[in-house]
């Protein structure tokens, strides 16, 4: 039996519910137990584990602490998601002022305490495996879960969605239908679900963290804009999943 | 027969004296300047029908044959694939395909279509394949199809000659391709009198039409004109069967002025592959050069997925619940994947796989299958979402270049 704990952070939680499903299955149940877990056991803290899975992205510096100290106890641990990967949608607010963007969402703002910044788990501790997606792919979790009670790991393939989409048989939408897409920059893992529905990705994976540099990346958004995307768009979508590899493209160097 | 071949204006030499099914024994005749890849019309046994012609062909083949699938280009839904066909009708028979650099459409005002994003080879070596199963017990029990007899229909000269490619190389080495390889029992070849814009087959000796490794093949003239030839015996019977007419001067006269205009069109597309491998060799550590030509390219791998002679594939074993199972899934070498190894990467930088791509498919495929690797269907080209030309590469390649 491998101890278990799932910690959450700034997230929206959608991750936690494929974690939930990934130990409905009876192999996985029974080679598994979950220590702790806020939205399944009652444990008020989190003991020493063999595995964590993080989801989420930290906002403070009480979150910041707490993976720390979840790192000091744990064997082995897993990012989850895009927001704990590489930042997740919350980016979408850097940039903006950190006190307009608070007063907008919350009725007393005050006692919001947030970073201006938005940093991945991945930024703060050492992480052993990743799987980045927004929500992940039920199916990277299981497949985890089994491997690692065999003693392995799953294979980390590192493409773009468009392996995925052609290896679904499916038609380039972009290319096709002139469905900007922005798949060939979408770090894979999904299924290609998007163009499977004729619709373009949108990136939530996040973008690659390898093969991209300024250039690339604008060489695609100058694509993506021909297509009739709003510039402003193209750049929410980039930088709203995968901010850590958006802004050090940004910043100039190469992802 | 006249004694001058009128594509080539040259003369015709005997090849072989054939005995028909019918007892009678034939000459076979071919142009003096044929090569293996441009072939003469085969000998102007030319035969003329329409499409309605061509699928009493198709019935007459599946009825000898008995229980054979028909693969091919079919039309659903405004989009065209490669895959298994109800029905002969389900061949695009009323629409173009529009192929520019990263860009494709399916236009209602022309009628000769020339190839999907999908080949044959999504038969022959599906994107993922399973290879074994294990069960709990560690009991291994291979994978395979069952057995299957396949005609493939309309495939193309390039498609054709990528299937020759990729012989080459899984033949008799992966069960999967062999297995599936060995289920095609006929096949029929659609040849092209106008080329896509993105095509360039002549110039490798790919196309636009076939000599050899084929059953039936026809060329559309007209939008129901179709010229007929056999390439086998088995193809020969059938035509005979279907009792077509022999084709006239004026259709062999067409025929051969589209052929020829098809040719000279493609040809300029790209240099000539001599000097192409040549100037390889000499900037292959040309770093700024490959850079470059690679500089829109963003890894995301589809022009190798797209590619009919592209044969990479990652092993990857999957735990389900209660077994597990190895499949076979295309991976790329534009892909960052590609390369990477315990301990390191061989290819970390793009342009070293971009680089590598065309390299092999000009110089190392001439070493492992005796030919280039590259049939000029242009897919590359069409299906880049950033329109990466694979020509302007080559181009640029050899200075001087005709483009
Ligand atoms: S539809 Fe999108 S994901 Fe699929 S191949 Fe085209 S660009 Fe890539
Ligand atoms: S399809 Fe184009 S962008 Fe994608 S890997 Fe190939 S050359 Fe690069
Ligand atoms: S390299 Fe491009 S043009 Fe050549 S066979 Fe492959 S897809 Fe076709
Ligand atoms: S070009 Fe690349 S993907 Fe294609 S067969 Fe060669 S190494 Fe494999
Ligand atoms: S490359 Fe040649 S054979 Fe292939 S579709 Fe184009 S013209 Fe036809």
């Amino acid at each position: 039996m491998y101890r278990v704990a799932v910690v959450k952070l700034t997230s929206c939680s959608g991750c936690i519910n494929e974690i939930v499903y990934a130990f409905t299955f009876s192999d996985i149940v029974s080679k598994y137990r979950i220590e702790y877990f806020t939205e399944l056991v009652d444990v008020e803290e989190m003991g020493g584990v063999d595995i964590v899975f993080i989801e989420g992205s930290i906002s403070n510096k009480h979150q910041e602490e707490l993976v720390k100290s979840v790192r000091a106890k744990a064997g082995f641990v897993v990012a989850i998601g895009t927001c704990a990967v590489m930042g997740g949608v919350q980016s979408l607010r850097v940039g903006s002022d950190v006190n307009d963007v608070k007063k907008a969402v919350y009725a007393e703002p005050q006692y919001i305490e947030v970073y201006s910044d938005v940093k991945p788990v991945t930024d703060v501790i050492k992480v052993d495996f990743v799987i980045p997606g927004c929500p992940i792919n039920g199916s990277a979790l299981t497949s985890f879960l089994r491997k690692y009670a065999f003693g392995g790991l799953p294979i980390a393939v590192h493409e773009s969605v468009c392996a995925e989409c052609k290896r679904r048989g499916l038609e380039c939408v972009l290319v096709a239908r002139g469905v900007p897409c922005l798949g060939p920059v979408t770090v894979s893992g999904c299924g290609a679900i998007c163009p499977s529905f004729g619709r373009g990705c949108y990136g939530c994976y996040g973008i690659k963290y390898f093969d991209l540099n300024r250039e690339k990346l604008e060489a695609f958004s100058r694509r993506l804009a021909e297509l009739g995307m709003d510039r402003d768009d193209i750049d929410a979508l980039l930088k709203g999943y995968g901010f850590k590899v958006y802004s050090a493209i940004m910043r100039g160097g190469e992802a | 027969m006249d004694n001058e071949c009128y594509l080539h204006k040259a003369k015709y030499v005997m090849l072989e004296t054939r005995l028909l099914n019918t007892g009678l024994a034939k000459k076979v005749w071919s142009c003096s300047t044929m090569n293996t890849n441009e072939l003469c019309g085969n000998n102007c046994n030319l035969f003329v029908g329409g499409f309605k012609d061509l699928g009493t062909v198709v019935k007459l083949l599946q009825e000898d044959l008995g229980g054979v699938r028909l693969f091919g280009y079919k039309l659903h839904n405004d989009r065209i694939e490669f895959g298994e066909m109800k029905d002969f009708d389900e061949i695009p028979t009323t629409v173009a395909d529009i192929q520019k650099p990263g860009y494709f459409r399916i236009s209602s005002t022309g009628y000769r279509f020339r190839h999907s994003f999908s080949s044959p080879k999504a038969f022959l070596l599906p994107p993922e394949h399973s290879i074994l199963t294990v069960s709990q017990g560690y009991e291994i029990v291979e994978d395979g199809d069952g057995e299957m007899g396949v005609v493939f229909l309309g495939i193309k000269p390039c498609d054709r000659k990528a299937m020759s490619i990729l012989d080459g190389i899984l033949y008799g080495k992966s069960p999967v391709y062999t297995k599936r390889r060995d289920s095609i029992k006929a096949i029929i070849v659609e040849e092209c009198l106008e080329p896509g814009e993105t095509c360039f087959c002549s110039a490798v000796k790919a196309g636009p039409t076939i000599s050899s490794g084929f059953d039936i093949a026809y060329a559309r003239l007209y939008k129901d004109t179709l010229v007929f030839k056999y390439g086998s015996s088995l193809g020969e019977k059938i035509l005979v069967k279907a009792g077509l007419q022999k084709a006239q001067d004026s259709h062999v006269k067409a025929y051969f002025e589209m052929v020829a205009n098809a040719i000279s069109m493609m040809n300029s597309r790209i240099s000539r592959v001599e000097e192409l491998q040549k100037a390889l060799k000499e900037r292959i550590g040309d770093k700024s050069f490959w850079e470059k030509v690679s500089s829109n390219c963003v890894g995301c791998g589809n022009c190798n997925y797209v590619c009919p002679t592209c044969f990479c594939t990652e092993i990857n074993d999957i735990v389900e619940e209660g077994y597990s199972k190895r499949i076979g899934m295309w991976l790329g070498c534009l892909t960052y994947t590609y390369g990477l190894v315990a301990g390191g990467h061989f290819r970390q930088e793009l342009y070293t796989r971009y680089r590598h791509f065309v390299l092999h498919k000009f110089l190392f495929y001439p070493k492992q299958v005796g030919d280039v690797g590259c049939v000029g269907c242009g897919r590359c080209i069409t299906w880049c979402p950033l329109g990466v030309d694979l020509r302007d590469t080559l181009n640029l390649l050899v200075e001087g270049g005709t483009r």
